[in-house]
């Protein structure tokens, strides 16, 4: 039962575990014991295990640390080097060695630390030996097409070479800048979209401080913060299956804002169809839309399953559009600092 | 329509063929030998566990079939456990991984799973020394084996 189904891969693993464990076990046979000496019900186990609680299990004995080891790197979010999106400023990071070892597990990579504020002084180090495997030759060796998962700061030198190697690969994708600069602008457009463009199996995009003009029809998570109005919009444009889309403005200089009328125009055309189908998330900040623009809004989206709002001027008119969507399937409803406390309202729709 | 199991201490059970299809290997098993009410035997499930089990699959005969979720990201896994299933695994620890090893050879996923992420909420708070305890893990690492590991591995601990 155990083998018949199982990979060559996993056969190995689970014979190196039982070895192991076997050896380890007490004479008393119980469930528990008989069990959790089967690695493909360790395995099943571990996903639910988040990373401080995995280091902990590694520790338990050999069988554990070498099931659980993997799993422990699948994720990796390298600490940022400022206390941004409320990380902590001064975590430890593993040794540089380690990290090369166990590189080729890494599936899902975040690195929120900006090479130009960063004074880490092993941080070159790391970005040459995990971010650019082109450089590594034996053990380390990552492959192709290894990351499902990359968020990024845009400015790290590397970034290019990681979207190229994991173009066919990556399923979510964070680009956040600390600045959007004419450079930044220039290559985002001009070198960036492409790469994008042609990642085939992107499901989420979410860009922060950082706009790209188009990208892959396939998004059904679409998160943009901090980026002029038009620009979210004719990206929205472009991916016209969104399923689920954040559009964050904040305290900025003007025109940077949610471009109501336009966006209401645009979903009433015909053409935008599988534009207002897909959309069943929205979660809006936005300072000036009004009332009555938003109640045409919701209007407009039959679809939509969740709405959030914060800042809006969500009011009864937008109120009653929302109640008069309800058998459409309006089922939750948040607004934040909002002229109208709902929140509480609305809860059961 | 209804279907015989046999556990592995020789008790007949007597379900419906819904309720019994909720586990793979059986649907897989009627499929292959078609129309017959000859009872399919379990060697590997005693009626204690058997009972449970039909117990689970009774309560969720009615669920849509389970579509393999890619869950890549860590933020969209959850260890909720719905109510009805949290009261149901509220067995000791034997008959909790029973129901495990159960659920594993029957091929009940929805029923693995909640297993699974029982097993998951009590590792959650434990120390490893705890966890060989829970579980009678016995320690095969040196004092500076474990040493090490530990010491390669704070950073972990830390997120």
């Amino acid at each position: 039962m155990q083998a018949s189904s199982s990979p060559a891969a996993l056969q190995q693993q689970q014979q190196h575990a039982t070895d192991t464990v076997s050896t380890t076990t007490t004479t008393k046979t119980t469930s528990a014991t008989k069990a959790l000496q089967m690695p493909e019900l360790l395995l099943q186990i571990g996903p639910h295990l988040t990373v401080p609680i995995l280091a902990r299990c590694i520790r338990v004995c050999k069988a554990w640390h070498h099931l659980f080891e993997p799993l422990l790197w699948q994720t990796f979010e390298f600490p940022a080097a400022e206390p941004i999106f409320g990380a902590s400023p001064t975590r430890l990071q593993p040794n540089p060695d380690q990290v090369r070892r166990m590189a080729s597990r890494i599936q899902r990579l975040m690195f929120y630390k900006d090479p130009k504020t960063s004074r880490s002084p092993s941080f070159e180090y790391l970005i040459t030996e995990l971010l650019l495997p082109d450089n590594n030759d034996d053990e380390g060796t990552r492959s192709q097409d290894q990351l499902t998962r990359l968020d990024v700061f845009f400015t790290i030198p590397a970034v290019d070479t990681l979207l190229r190697q994991n173009q066919r690969s990556l399923r979510r994708l964070g680009i956040t800048s600390n600045m959007y600069t004419p450079e930044v602008a220039y290559l985002a457009r001009e070198v960036l979209t492409e790469r994008i463009l042609g990642m085939d199996r992107l499901e989420e995009l979410s860009l922060m401080r950082f706009h790209i003009p188009q990208g892959p029809q396939g998004v059904a998570f679409l998160e943009t913060f901090l980026v002029e109005g038009q620009e979210q919009m004719n990206l929205w444009k472009a991916c016209t299956h969104v399923e689920d889309l954040t559009w964050v403005w904040t305290r900025q200089p003007s025109g940077l804002d949610f471009p109501i009328t336009e966006v209401c125009e645009h979903l009433a055309r015909p053409s935008s169809l599988s534009m207002v189908q897909s959309l069943a998330r929205l979660e809006l900040n936005t300072k000036t839309v009004t009332d009555k623009e938003f109640s045409r809004l919701l209007e407009l989206l039959p679809n939509l399953q969740r709405v959030a709002v914060n800042g809006t001027r969500f009011g009864p008119l937008a109120l009653a559009t929302l109640l008069g969507n309800a058998h459409r399937q309006s089922r939750f409803m948040l607004a934040r600092r909002s002229r109208y406390r709902i929140a509480h309202g609305c809860a059961q729709i | 329509m209804t279907v015989i199991l046999v556990s592995s201490d020789n008790q007949d059970f007597k379900v419906d063929k819904e309720v019994a299809e909720r586990s793979i290997l059986i649907k897989n098993m009627l499929e292959d030998v078609g129309e017959s009410d000859s009872p399919i035997p379990l060697p590997n499930v005693t009626s204690a566990v058997l009972t449970k089990v039909i117990e689970y699959c009774e309560h969720h005969r009615n669920d849509p079939v389970q579509v393999p979720e890619e869950t890549d990201d860590p933020r969209k896994r959850s260890n909720d456990i719905e109510e009805w299933d949290m009261k149901f695994m509220q067995v000791d620890q034997e008959m909790l991984f029973e129901i495990i090893l159960a659920a594993n050879y029957l091929d009940i996923k929805p029923l693995l799973d909640v297993g699974c992420k029982t097993v998951a909420n009590i590792i959650k708070g434990k120390t490893p020394e705890e966890i060989r305890k829970a579980f009678n893990i016995v320690n095969d690492f040196t004092p500076e084996e474990e040493a090490q590991i530990k010491k390669e591995n704070e950073w972990a601990e830390d997120r």
